[in-house]
């Protein structure tokens, strides 16, 4: 049996010494981690936490949230990263939902910590405020860092298995509320033994942390780094804002493996941030959370023949990633396909019918997946898990998960996507139901009516979102308006970046919102 | 060399003007010159690219991504520094 935190204790038990994390200046060793995540476990302990409880975490990307995740592990609970971005309204659902026994925050969670404590939000949610200092916080905050400190550093006797929860990630919904899908210590493990060993990945490794602690690409970007004894090189979100920059850190860290969505690629492609044969110390590129336009695959693969480009493709509700297709040769067409591969170890992709059944090779159906990655299901709720984790009509003891994704299969054997079958879409590798945008818009009373397309922008094709509004008769809104309101309930990443004010909107013959003539409407100069 | 660079412009007006480009070409209203734009997510990688073009567009300076610093884009003030800077050059 592993459970997550076992990989961080062996390393610091053989090589204590070891660098487990370097983040700008800041570097921490295995047995430092070990150490700091086993006093925070013995705080929470003592602060009420008892196996199975949630614990919050309102920490920024840093060796410090790390740690806290470890710690809440080794407490014998599940931890949930929130995105501080994420305006109050949209943290409090979180929260509502999670019913957590402590929220660990640090300093820039202040302001919207200080918004839920005055709305009584916070339940009976304890606050653990790991910062040294906790002089005039507008909030009761129940141990520090400092606190911390003070606690013994030995092992804790965990009492979690396999099968306990290890962390619940909160995904956009289509009714506007959040959904938690639930991941088990097993569910991560088998991912993460299968890649470190088909990727050949070892303590030499030098691996990016560029995904965000509550987006499920960056469980393999920590744990797979764990389980090889490698060093964690977590990427601070800014630098995302300059491609540039982003190639200077793989350049100096000399890192040997990037893991990400595909958009900061084609950002970097787009500013020109990679020069041929760049990057020499790296071995692997690795990207997930959405289709890499084969124009951007082939503009890095031109440009880095010493490296390796594996796509890998899965929901969270399947954990990180589910198939895997090792790109052979650079493409030659920008029409080329990159499809999705095939099953990682213990997973299946099948592509059905509506009657559950085998669609022909070639014929489009819908995509689901079983195996060891699946969720145990939704958090609270009985009534999505149901309704996206069928049973499997051939083993009435197996389960599938719906995907909503439309796929085939090549001659090769291997699956290709070709849509989806609802309304998500992907941004940026942030799935975002249209739905939960359009719920928010009608929540605003300036508007009559409302709706959400994604539209195809210039460069390396990633979409952009746009809004179309019809305001109430004599109402004036100003699109700045609208987004400032919409911010006050959806991530940034959720926000149309384009508006068009309509008389109204156009319907198809079933009397519905006709989307493909917004589309087309918006596509038009 | 620039024929429309911020140099006649005095300080308040170069502001108006940014905040304007907020407006018009990202949809954002932006409170007050010193609001932080980058940490609170108002600012993103895609919109960053459109705000540069935006501002090449409306001053005729140079912006060249390569030399660009992540400070620079911080608040309406920061950008107005770099737009002085990267006039002074250009003139």
């Amino acid at each position: 049996m592993t459970r997550l935190q076992d990989w961080v204790a062996r390393q610091a038990e053989g090589r204590p010494d070891a660098p487990a994390i370097v983040f700008g200046p800041e570097r921490v060793s295995y047995g430092a981690l070990e150490q700091v995540s086993n006093q925070l476990a013995r705080a929470l302990i003592a602060r009420g936490c008892r196996r199975g409880d949630r614990v919050a975490l309102l920490v920024p990307k840093s060796p410090r949230a790390i740690a806290a995740m470890l710690g809440v592990l080794k407490a014998d609970c599940a931890y949930t990263p929130v995105d501080l971005r994420n305006p109050p309204a949209r943290v409090e659902r979180v929260l509502e939902a999670l019913q957590p026994r402590v929220v660990v925050a640090t300093g820039a969670a202040r302001e919207l910590l200080a918004a839920l404590h005055r709305d009584h939000r916070l339940g009976r949610a304890a606050i653990a405020w790991l910062e040294a200092e906790a002089c005039d916080l507008p909030f009761p905050v129940a141990f520090t860092l400092a606190d911390v400190g003070r606690s013994e550093a030995t092992p804790v006797a965990s009492r979690n298995g396999e099968d306990d929860l290890a962390h619940i990630l909160f995904t956009s919904g289509s009714t506007g509320v959040p959904k938690g899908v639930t991941i088990t210590h097993a569910n991560v493990r088998h991912f993460v033994e299968w890649a470190v060993r088909y990727f050949g990945m070892g303590p030499d490794d030098r691996v990016s942390g560029h995904s965000p602690l509550h987006f499920d690409l960056s469980t393999f970007d920590v744990y797979g780094a764990f389980a090889a004894g490698a060093t964690l090189y977590p990427v601070a979100p800014e630098l995302n804002l300059l491609p540039h920059k982003v190639a200077e850190l793989i350049r100096q860290a000399e890192l040997t493996q990037w893991f990400s969505v595909p958009s900061i690629l084609l950002h970097m492609a787009q500013g020109d941030a990679v020069r041929p044969n760049d990057f020499p110390a790296l071995r692997r590129l690795l990207w997930c959370g959405e289709a890499f336009p084969t124009r951007g695959l082939i503009h890095w693969m031109t440009r880095l023949p010493h490296v390796t480009f594996t796509n890998l493709y899965g929901p969270t509700e399947a954990t990180i990633a589910s198939s895997y297709y090792r790109v052979p040769a650079c493409p030659t067409s920008d029409r080329e396909a990159v499809p999705i591969g095939t099953g990682c170890e213990g997973e299946e992709l099948l592509v059905l019918d509506e009657r559950l059944d085998p669609v022909a090779r070639g014929g489009i159906g819908d995509l689901y997946i079983r195996g060891v990655g699946l969720s145990p299901g939704y958090w609270c709720d009985p009534e999505k898990t149901r309704a996206a984790f069928v049973p499997n009509p051939h083993d009435p003891s197996d389960r599938l998960y719906r995907t909503g994704d439309l796929a085939r299969v090549d001659e090769q054997g291997r699956i290709v996507l070709v849509g989806r079958a609802d309304s998500q879409i992907k941004i940026r590798g942030y799935r975002i139901e249209l739905g939960e945008i359009e719920a928010a818009l009608h929540a605003l009373d300036a508007l009559c009516e409302s709706a959400v397309v994604p539209v195809a922008t210039d460069g390396f094709g990633e979409p952009a979102l746009a809004c179309v509004y019809v305001p109430h008769r004599g109402a004036e809104v100003a699109p700045a308006a609208l987004r400032q309101r919409l911010a006050e309930l959806l991530p940034p990443y959720m926000l149309p970046t384009r508006w068009k004010r309509l008389e109204r909107l156009p319907l198809n013959p079933n009397g519905k919102v006709d989307r493909r003539a917004l589309r087309d409407l918006l596509a038009a100069p | 060399m620039s024929v429309t660079g911020g140099g006649a412009r005095t300080n308040g007006q170069l502001l108006h003007e940014i905040r304007a480009i907020f407006v018009e070409h990202l949809s954002l209203a932006v409170e007050s010159p010193e609001a932080e734009l980058l940490q609170s997510g108002l600012v993103d990688s895609v919109t960053l690219v459109e705000l540069v073009l935006s501002l090449e567009a409306r001053f005729g300076v140079s912006l060249p991504f390569d030399s660009l610093e992540i400070d620079d884009f911080r608040t309406l003030n920061r950008i107005a520094g770099l737009i002085e800077r990267s006039t002074a050059q250009g003139s």
